[in-house]
This record gives structure tokens, C-alpha cells and sequence, in this order.
């Protein structure tokens, strides 16, 4: 019986980029947050880029390359290039056989993502559990969009959710709610992506239709915490009438904590080190004075309304 | 305004005796003097008592410094105290050494500009007399041949220094007066005199050790009314009505104590300035402090306040005024020691928080007060410690973090949890182990008992440079860093026999136990040379037991806690882990190539072998067992080597980890090793802390690798963790609580704070590879601080420079 279920296990690996431990801004205490790989948004101020293509990526860090020429040599599709003595890919040509990071021992060339089986992660997601205990922390699941890989995600939180940990999920909501709902099972809070109330603007910035997720999120309210997490993004949604409606719906939905994200160019290198083109050219970042209006306007809401900046 | 606001000029030139000195290269402080008067009078006490007992030469060498030395008072200053001639001056200690010194100022003009051409001479003349009797050095009488006291110049230090540690009895001198210990002596000292039944001998010791107790006792006495009467001549030349009152409250505060019983905060505060300079400058060189400061002067706090004869402002004031004379503590350092103490702060390290007797918690006003004063002055004197524990209130919590976010690095939290229950195993009653306070940076003292010891005094055990020497065959030159030439350590065989791991790990611990062997022969040495020609009869007479058993407070120990000082453990670990992957699992290296990457310092073509550590080998810090493990056999194999040496007092040799700046400091001096670090880059700071930079995968890793290693057998372990200032703000409180409860239950013996700030950041720009555990998050967007580029860290170095 138990060959079979580590077989089962087996059978749904997950795609993660990172397991960042003592994080405390993903959910109450101290936390373990799980990234895992892949989301069907791509919204053009993600900070994360690592995050959003499902499978395992190259890293290009020319500042770290030593010329040693030893990627150029294993590299079979002659993509790899020194440009003044720094290391330069051809995205176009890259198989993303990993055969180069694998010998690169400067950090010129690292690959993003590994596959790893829910026991694995579990194993991985258990290491705090002290530290869990004395701050009423947990795990916190984000991406990405981990709704993708709902299967290894189901396996992964009701093995958490039986050993008793407090999860968190950071979703930006779009999957079937089927399948939300079946994780939603074992998870203790969710920490639900807002992006615009208006499906129209939604749709031409991101996309997809905001319709599921605003359904979506109407079907978590009573099942689980609920924490709204907004970006706000200069010219797309930082009116009044969005943030004043968006308070409202955390209101009218129960939620615990709505959190403004205010916009910041500090994912920009990460695009240019995986080939991705920088997509952060038409937004400018707030002035204290422009976040200093947001704050005021809901100074007596300050139990449920937060700015994380930094 | 806060006292030390309104002295702000006096604190900052304090900080001219006492700052740092590795930040600005300098071996001593621009404007610091040497001053020869107490070694004027001290010679000239010795030379006219020749013939009599040593310990009555001790007292009376004392007690005229005492009577004689100048004494002055600063501008505005509330609580007093002088140990040398000006504000700008430092003693020296001819009966202890002279050779340093003299060396020190005729070729290093930093030393040189400390004294004038006269006073040169005159330092000339006083060593004159002191040369064949100083004990600096006369340990090489005693030391065999092929065991080299310096072993290579890598364990050398304290012995050149004294870095002694007690902690006297103060409750008792406060409530009794140096006066009423007088008559305690005196009372013994009647009865000893009557005692024929004695042996002969020893009664005629006990006598002398008693009238020499008595001598300097009065002396201390003494010494409070000169500086009611040097006040007094001051406040002539007073205009200010508000300070000739301040100056007519210390007037009658300094014909209190210290030779009657304290009855205010103030009394009480100036009394223990009293005796620590005394105890830590003028009698003899000694670091440390240990008294538990709350616990102390609670009872006058809440006395005064209840009484009304203070507010609490006014009490901070004079909280505010010790602080500030702590931080001018400072001693003449020996120009290698420089490099390894960071400067000539001394150690003065107070204890906060913790239990009583019966193990309930103590925290009180005076607790948070201390940690207000400390927050808000950022002097480096004293240092703090706070002892955690399963009683330890919320309130205490969070004035913790509120001073490690004010950026001074302060509290270091000690984990009663591994404290108690080690002392216990080195032989102390429980309710007597649950009144222990940190002395030094972090050796635990019971305050009062008679506990001495010295930190480092005969040399630190370097580990990464046992492991080099074992690759060596125990040869090494210095200068040019080859593994070859002088015999400095155990001669293991040649790495050409070696087949397995195992003969690396054994030439390695074989390295190990000659020089814990080397290092506890030269320790004992070094103790008989300062029982038999540095009695002190002042300190004796204030720690308990001593007058009644009529002897010398190094006639005997409480506890047993001399110690082996050990650092780079984790260098070594990952050192070792990088020979056990790469040469004999994957075939990737030979010894030979660490060899010449060793002689190379990694360059001249090696470079690629300091990549393939920096890439392949795992680091102790991030709960990677296969390199966790081989940190906790190290401390293991040290911990036997320790305990297998005893001390002069036949109690077996400590592990210590109080390493304070030194990895910074023998870093400097030391050529590569195996770990990747280069010639002169600085060993990984406490006894447990991952080596710079190679905790990559967060705090909570790096406590489940130090948990691995039972502090209970090893001693202190410190560990050193850094964290964005946004961790110590209020709503991130209850976070920090949880976290320090959980290292408190995973015994974690000790851990310190610090706050990253602009410095750290820019450093971390400059020095990437030692900074890869910075972590920055901000708004869902997550990244290594070193990972950015140099626009973001710019920016980020703008903003933290903000959030102080």
C-alpha cells in the first residue's frame, strides 16, 4: 500500500523555482513560502518573471561569467556566445537542455526550476515547523499561479493540511472552480490577487476575462480567511473609485486584510537575465506624496487596509 | 533633554578612547596619551617595599596610586571616576609586561606620539626596574622545546594581555560599605591572629593576605572623600547655579560611598563606577564587567521613586551618566592585539532579564530602562546582554527589539535553557546557576562567587589552520604563505600516504591536539606566574569567600571555566567538506591541487579551484547535513581536547567560543584556506555562525544547522544573524517573540541581532561573494540583495539609510 501511494506521488512531481524560509509578508508568523513554476496571467508588472513560463528556464548573470568557455564547449546548439569576454545566449536557438548551467561554476549561468515530489517538498515545507508553532505560521503556496499544478498541489496540501499546518494559498484566482475548490479543502487563508474590478480593462492589460476570478472569489467568502492582495499600478487601476470599491468588496466578502501592492521597477533586471523583453517601459513607479493620498483615504481602516512598501 | 543630549560633546570624545580601531586602520586613537603615573607610583611603592609578602606590595602599590593619582571631573558630568591623569590617557602595567610597550613606541609612530621625548625616558627608566620581574615573557622559561608559544603566530594573544574576568559582590558592598568590610576583615583577622592551632605557615599567609585585603579596602574608602574634595575645589570655579547644585548632590554622594552603604540610585550607580575602574584599570588590566545590572539597582529605582527623590527621567539621566562612563574604558594594546580585540572597549558586557534563585523572572523598570538608554545613546559601552527563558515577559521582548532596531547591534540574548544546565554540569548547585550573568562578551560568571578566568590569554585554537597544517605535514612559512619551512605544528605524515578521507580527519585532529595541548600548558603556565607575582588583595576581599578562608582570590575557583578559545570551526567544516567531495568522492581534485591552490591564495591559475569550492561544496549554515555533520564532529573532537587538559585547580579545560573580533583579526595575519577564503580575509565571526555570506537559504536554516551542535557539550556557541531593520519594527513584534522562543526551546546557547544597515549594504556591493544571504522583499517581489543590480542596491542602500 505504501509503495503505491509513493508511486502515486511520484507520478505528480511539481515545478518550483524557489522555497524562500522565514517569510513573514505571505501570511500571519513565520512562514515557509513555497514558488512554484508556470501562471496563465501575465501581467506586465509581475516582479517574479522566473515564475511565469511552467517549465525549467535559463539564467544569464553576465556580471558572474569568467570567460572560461566550458558552456560553449556542451552547448549543442551553438546558441551560446562570449560578447567581450561576458557570456551572451540566443534565446531563439536554446533547447534548454541545461547542459551549460550544469557546468558553469561562476553563476554566469544558472537554470531556474526543479521538479521535486510532494514528499520531497513536503519533507522541504516541514523543516520550520518549530518555528511555525511559536508564531502561528505556516506555509504559504504561491507561484506563479499554483492552481496550475492542481494535482501535485492536492496531494502536496492535504498531506500538510493532515500533519495540521496552517496553509495559505496565493492564487490569482483564474482556474475552474472544481478545481479550486478541491484545494480549498485544506487550505486555511487565501491570499486572492485583485487585479481590476472592470472585465474590459482586465481583459486588454492581462489578457483573460475577470469574470471566473471575481466569481471565484465570491465562492471562497465563508470557506476560508480570505486576504485581498492588489497591485496598484499607476494608469491601470490607482483611482478612487477602484480602491474605494475594492474595500468594499473586501467588506461585503469578509476578507481580513485587503493589501495595496504599489508598483516598483525592482523585478526589471530579472527580465533581461532570462531573455524576456522588460515590460515595465509604461509604468512609472508612485511618489510617497501619490501613496501618501491612498494611506490617508483609509487611515480608519487600518485594521483591514495595508500598503507594503518598502 | 537626556543627559547624554546635553553632553553630547562628551560623549563623542569619549568615543575617542574607546571606538573600534579595525574601522579606521589606525592602531591607536588620534590624541590618546599614555599615562605613566600609576606605573610611576606602583615602582616606586615596589621598590621601597622589597623583602615584604607580595600581596602587601600589591595593597600598598594600590592603595598609593589611590591616594596619590590625579583625580578631575568633566564638564557636566553627574557620576565620576578617573583611572589615569586626563580624559585622554590610558595607564600601563609595567609589573606585567614592558617589552611590547617599549617596542610598540620606539618603531610605530601611533605609539610613539602617545608619549614625549621625557616621557619616553622616563617609561625607559621604569622598565629598567621592572625587566627581570615583569611576567610577560617569563613563560618561556618554562616552555619546552619544539612547542613554540606562538605556534605559528596564528594562536598567539591574550597572554600579552590580560583579559581577566570576575565579577565582585556588589549587593554586598552596597549595603555594607567597603567601611563594614573592613571591620569584616579585621573581625577575621583578630581571629586568625588568636589561632594558634593553625599551621604555622599557612596562618602567617592567611595574616598577611588579611592585612593586605585591609589595606586596600581602606584605601577604596579613601578614594570617594578625594573626589567629594576635588569637587568641592571644582565647584568654586562654578558660576552655574544649576550645575554647583548638581556638583553639592555629587559632593555628598562621593562622602558616601564607596565607603559606607549605598542609599540612593545615585549612591549606588557612582559606587559601582567606583570599583569597576578600580577593579579594571587601576589595580590590574581586566575586562568584563557581569554584574546583573537590573537586578542590582531595582531595589534603589523603586526606592527612590516610591520616596519621590527622583523621577524616572532623572534616573535615566544617571543610567545615561554610567553609560557614558563605561564607554571610557580603554587600554594600551599590544599592536597584534589591536587587530584582534577591535579596540580597547574591554568587554564591559551587563546582564539583563532572567531569574532569581528560585528561577523567577526579574525583568523590572530598571531592565527596560537599561535597554532605553542603550537604544537611544549607541555608545559601545556597556554591552548588553539579556537572559531569555521560559518566564521572560512580552514587555522585555519588545524593548529588545526596539533597541536592536535602533542599529547598535545590542542586546546579545543568552539562552538560560543551555546556561543553567551547563553550569550545573560543571559543577554548580541549580539555584546558584540560575543567578549567572554574562561577563566579557559572553562567558558566563556567577556574580559575587569567586569565578576568574581569562579569555584567550595563551592563544585561540585556529581550526582552519589545523587543517592546513595537516596538508602540510605541520609547516608552515608565514611570509609567503608556503606550506613549508618552519615546524609550527604536529609533524603528521605527508598527504602523498593519504588514501582516504579518514587520513585527512585524522592529521587534522591530530593537529588539533597539539595545539590544545600547546595552548593548556601555556594557560597554566600563565596562571602560576600570576598567582605567585599578581595577588589581588582589593578584588579578593570583594568576592565571597576569600576573607573567610584568608587567601588570595587565585589561591582558588568557584568553578572551573578556563577554556580553550576556538574559532573558524565552520572554515574548517567547509574546508573539510570541500577535500571530502571534490578529491576523494568525485575525483575533481588532488590534495596536491589544495595545496597549491593554498600557496597560490587561490590565484596565479588556481582560480578555477576557489569556483569549484564556491559552486560545488555545501556550506554549514543551510541544514545540509553533509557538512552539518562534519562542524559537530570538530566541536566534538575539540570538546575532548579541551576537557582532557586541567587546570592549576585540577578542574578540567572548557570549550569556549568567545572569539569577539579576532576571526577579523587572525583572518588579516593568515594566508588561505581550504575553504576558499583568501589570505586575509576574515574567518566566520562567533564560535557557530556560517561563514560569511554562505547562508543562503534563511535564519531558520541556519539555526537548524547550529541546533545540530549540542552546546551543552561545546560551550558557548555564538551566533551572529542579520536581518533588515523592517524585522525589529512594532507590527513584526510578536513575529521576533516567536522566533526567539524558538531558538530559546531549540537551545540555541546565544544568539545576537544585527540590523543591517547603509554600511553593511554598501559593503555587500562592494564584497558581493561574502553578502549572498542578504534577502530583500518588498511588495510580493522577492530577490538575494546581491543578486540586483547596482541601481536597485543603490537604491536600497538610499531607503534603509531612511528607515533610521
Amino acid at each position: 500500500m505504501q509503495l503505491l501511494q509513493e508511486s502515486l506521488h511520484a507520478e505528480k512531481p511539481g515545478t518550483i523555482f524557489n522555497i524562500q524560509y522565514f517569510s513573514i509578508h505571505d501570511g500571519p508568523g513565520i512562514r515557509t513560502t513555497l514558488f512554484l513554476k508556470g501562471c496563465p496571467l501575465h501581467c506586465p508588472w509581475c516582479s517574479n518573471p522566473e515564475s511565469l513560463c511552467a517549465s525549467s528556464q535559463i539564467r544569464i548573470v553576465p556580471e558572474r561569467c569568467r570567460a572560461c568557455s566550458r558552456c560553449l564547449e556542451v552547448c549543442e546548439q551553438g546558441a551560446l556566445n562570449l560578447v567581450s569576454d561576458r557570456i551572451a545566449l540566443d534565446y531563439s536557438k536554446c533547447s534548454r537542455c541545461m547542459a551549460c548551467a550544469a557546468v558553469c561554476e561562476n553563476g554566469g549561468i544558472t537554470s531556474i526550476g526543479t521538479t521535486l515530489s510532494p514528499d520531497e517538498t513536503t519533507a522541504l515545507l516541514l523543516k520550520d515547523r518549530a518555528f511555525y508553532d511559536h508564531t502561528g505560521g505556516g506555509v504559504t503556496i504561491s507561484g506563479g499561479e499554483p492552481l496550475l499544478q492542481h494535482e501535485f498541489l492536492n496531494l502536496l496540501v492535504r498531506g500538510l493540511h493532515e500533519k495540521g499546518i496552517h496553509i495559505a494559498l496565493d492564487t490569482t484566482g483564474y482556474a475552474p472552480w472544481q478545481v479550486f475548490e478541491e484545494v480549498l479543502s485544506c487550505v486555511d487563508l487565501v491570499l486572492f490577487d485583485v487585479k481590476h474590478l472592470d472585465a474590459e480593462k482586465h481583459r486588454k492589460i492581462i489578457g483573460v476575462d475577470n469574470t471566473l476570478i471575481l466569481d471565484n472569489l465570491k465562492r471562497c467568502s465563508g470557506l476560508c480567511e480570505i486576504w485581498l492582495r492588489i497591485p496598484l499600478i499607476p494608469g491601470f487601476n490607482d483611482d478612487v473609485g477602484f480602491t474605494d470599491a475594492t474595500v468594499e468588496l473586501a467588506h461585503s466578502i469578509g476578507a481580513r486584510r485587503c493589501c495595496f501592492l504599489p508598483f516598483h521597477r525592482w523585478g526589471e533586471h530579472k527580465y533581461e537575465r532570462l531573455g524576456l523583453a522588460n515590460p515595465y517601459t509604461r509604468y512609472r513607479e508612485f511618489t510617497p506624496g501619490e501613496l501618501d493620498l491612498f494611506k490617508t483615504r483609509y487611515r480608519t481602516e487600518e485594521d483591514l487596509v495595508f500598503f507594503e512598501t518598502f | 533633554m537626556g543627559y547624554a543630549l546635553r553632553n553630547k560633546v562628551l560623549r563623542d570624545e569619549t568615543c575617542i578612547k574607546s571606538l573600534g580601531r579595525i574601522a579606521d586602520k589606525r592602531t591607536v586613537r588620534e590624541g590618546l596619551r599614555i599615562c605613566l603615573e600609576r606605573a610611576r607610583i606602583m615602582t616606586d611603592i615596589f621598590k621601597k617595599t622589597e623583602g615584604e609578602p607580595m600581596c602587601i606590595r600589591r595593597a600598598k602599590g594600590l592603595a598609593a596610586v589611590l591616594d596619590k593619582m590625579t583625580l578631575f571631573t568633566r564638564e557636566g558630568e553627574l557620576i565620576v571616576g578617573c583611572y589615569a591623569s586626563s580624559d585622554k590617557s590610558l595607564p600601563t602595567y609595567p609589573e606585567l609586561y614592558w617589552r611590547w610597550i617599549e617596542k610598540a613606541v620606539k618603531n610605530l609612530p601611533d605609539y610613539s606620539a602617545m608619549l614625549t621625548d621625557e616621557e619616553k625616558q622616563e617609561l625607559q627608566e621604569i622598565h629598567a626596574y621592572w625587566k627581570p620581574l615583569s611576567i610577560h615573557g617569563r613563560e618561556r622559561d618554562y616552555i619546552p622545546e619544539g612547542r613554540s608559544w606562538r605556534i605559528g603566530d596564528f594562536v598567539s594573544g591574550g597572554w600579552m594581555w590580560q583579559w581577566e574576568i570576575s565579577t565582585p559582590n556588589y549587593e554586598k558592598i552596597f549595603s555594607k560599605g567597603l567601611n563594614g568590610i573592613a571591620q569584616e576583615i579585621d573581625a577575621r583577622l583578630k581571629e586568625v591572629l588568636a589561632d594558634i592551632s593553625l599551621p604555622t605557615e599557612q596562618r602567617m599567609k592567611m595574616i598577611d593576605e588579611l592585612r593586605a585585603m585591609k589595606l586596600s579596602t581602606e584605601a577604596t574608602a579613601r578614594w570617594g572623600l578625594r573626589y567629594a574634595r576635588m569637587l568641592e575645589e571644582h565647584k568654586q570655579s562654578v558660576d552655574d547655579p544649576a550645575r554647583r547644585e548638581e556638583l553639592e548632590k555629587m559632593i555628598e554622594v562621593c562622602r558616601q560611598v564607596p565607603a559606607n552603604p549605598a542609599r540612593t540610585l545615585h549612591e549606588a550607580l557612582q559606587c559601582f563606577i567606583f570599583i569597576t575602574f578600580i577593579i579594571n584599570y587601576i589595580d590590574q588590566p581586566q575586562v568584563g564587567n557581569g554584574v546583573r545590572f537590573d537586578k542590582i539597582f531595582a531595589p534603589f529605582l523603586e526606592a527612590d521613586l516610591k520616596e519621590r527623590r527622583l523621577s524616572r527621567k532623572q534616573a535615566k539621566e544617571l543610567v545615561e551618566a554610567v553609560w557614558v562612563k563605561m564607554q571610557e574604558g580603554g587600554y594600551v594594546q599590544p599592536p597584534q592585539w589591536v587587530n584582534n580585540g577591535g579596540g580597547g572597549l574591554g568587554f564591559q558586557t551587563i546582564t539583563l532579564g532572567g531569574t532569581d534563585e528560585n528561577g523567577q523572572d526579574i525583568t523590572s523598570d530598571m531592565t527596560l530602562m537599561a535597554l532605553e538608554v542603550t537604544g537611544e545613546l549607541q555608545t559601545i559601552a556597556p554591552q548588553i546582554a539579556v537572559r531569555i527563558h521560559d518566564g521572560t515577559p512580552k514587555k522585555l521582548y519588545h524593548g529588545i527589539f526596539k533597541c536592536v532596531r535602533s542599529g547598535c547591534s545590542q542586546p546579545a540574548l543568552f539562552n538560560d535553557k543551555v546556561n543553567i544546565p551547563r553550569l550545573v554540569e560543571i559543577g554548580c548547585l541549580e539555584q546558584e546557576a540560575r543567578l549567572y550573568s554574562i561577563n566579557n562578551c559572553m562567558q558566563p560568571v556567577i556574580p559575587g562567587r569567586n569565578v576568574h578566568y581569562r579569555a584567550g590569554h595563551s592563544g585561540g585554537l585556529v581550526l582552519p589552520m589545523c587543517l592546513t597544517l595537516a596538508l602540510s605535514e605541520g609547516k608552515l612559512d608565514m611570509a609567503s604563505g608556503k606550506l613549508d619551512g618552519k615546524q609550527v605544528g604536529f609533524p603528521t605524515k605527508p598527504i602523498s600516504t593519504f588514501k582516504t578521507f579518514d587520513d585527512v580527519w585524522n592529521a587534522f585532529c591530530r593537529q588539533v591536539e597539539f595545539a590544545a595541548e600547546t595552548i593548556g600548558m601555556i594557560a597554566n603556565i600563565a596562571d602560576v606566574l600570576m598567582k605567585e607575582y599578581v595577588p589581588r588583595p582589593f578584588l579578593s576581599a570583594i568576592l565571597d569567600g576569600n576573607i573567610e578562608k584568608a587567601c588570595d582570590m587565585r589561591d582558588w575557583e568557584y568553578l572551573g571555566l578556563r577554556h580553550h578559545l576556538v574559532f573558524g570551526c565552520n572554515n574548517a567544516a567547509d574546508g573539510l567538506a570541500a577535500i571530502r567531495k571534490l578529491v576523494f568522492e568525485e575525483n575533481k581534485l588532488s590534495l596536491e591541487d589544495f595545496v597549491k591552490a593554498l600557496e597560490n591564495n587561490y590565484e596565479n591559475g588556481y582560480e578555477r579551484i576557489h569556483a569549484l569550492i564556491e559552486k560545488e561544496v555545501p556550506r554549514f549554515g543551510n541544514d545540509n547535513d553533509y557538512v552539518d555533520s562534519i562542524s559537530r564532529d570538530i566541536m566534538e573532537k575539540v570538546r575532548q581536547e579541551c576537557n582532557n587538559w586541567t587546570d592549576i585547580y585540577g578542574n578540567p579545560f572548557v570549550l569556549d567560543g568567545t572569539t569577539a573580533s579576532a576571526p577579523i583579526g587572525a583572518g588579516m595575519l593568515l594566508p588561505a584556506s581550504c575553504d576558499a577564503r583568501k589570505a586575509g580575509e576574515p574567518f566566520h565571526d562567533g564560535s557557530i555562525s556560517p561563514v560569511q555570506g554562505k547562508d543562503t537559504a534563511g535564519p531558520t536554516s541556519t539555526v537548524r544547522s547550529v541546533s545540530k551542535i549540542d552546546p551543552l557539550k561545546t560551550g558557548n556557541l555564538l551566533l551572529n544573524q542579520k536581518f533588515m531593520p523592517v524585522f525589529f519594527d512594532p507590527p513584526n513584534y510578536d513575529i521576533m517573540e516567536g522566533y526567539v522562543k524558538t531558538l530559546r526551546d531549540m537551545k540555541i546557547h546565544h544568539v545576537q541581532f544585527n540590523c543591517v544597515d547603509r554600511d553593511t549594504l554598501v559593503r555587500a556591493q562592494q564584497n558581493p561573494q561574502n553578502y549572498q544571504n542578504l534577502i530583500v522583499r518588498v511588495a510580493g517581489y522577492s530577490a538575494y540583495f546581491v543578486d540586483l543590480d547596482n541601481r536597485m542596491q543603490d537604491e536600497i542602500v538610499k531607503r534603509t539609510e531612511q528607515t533610521f
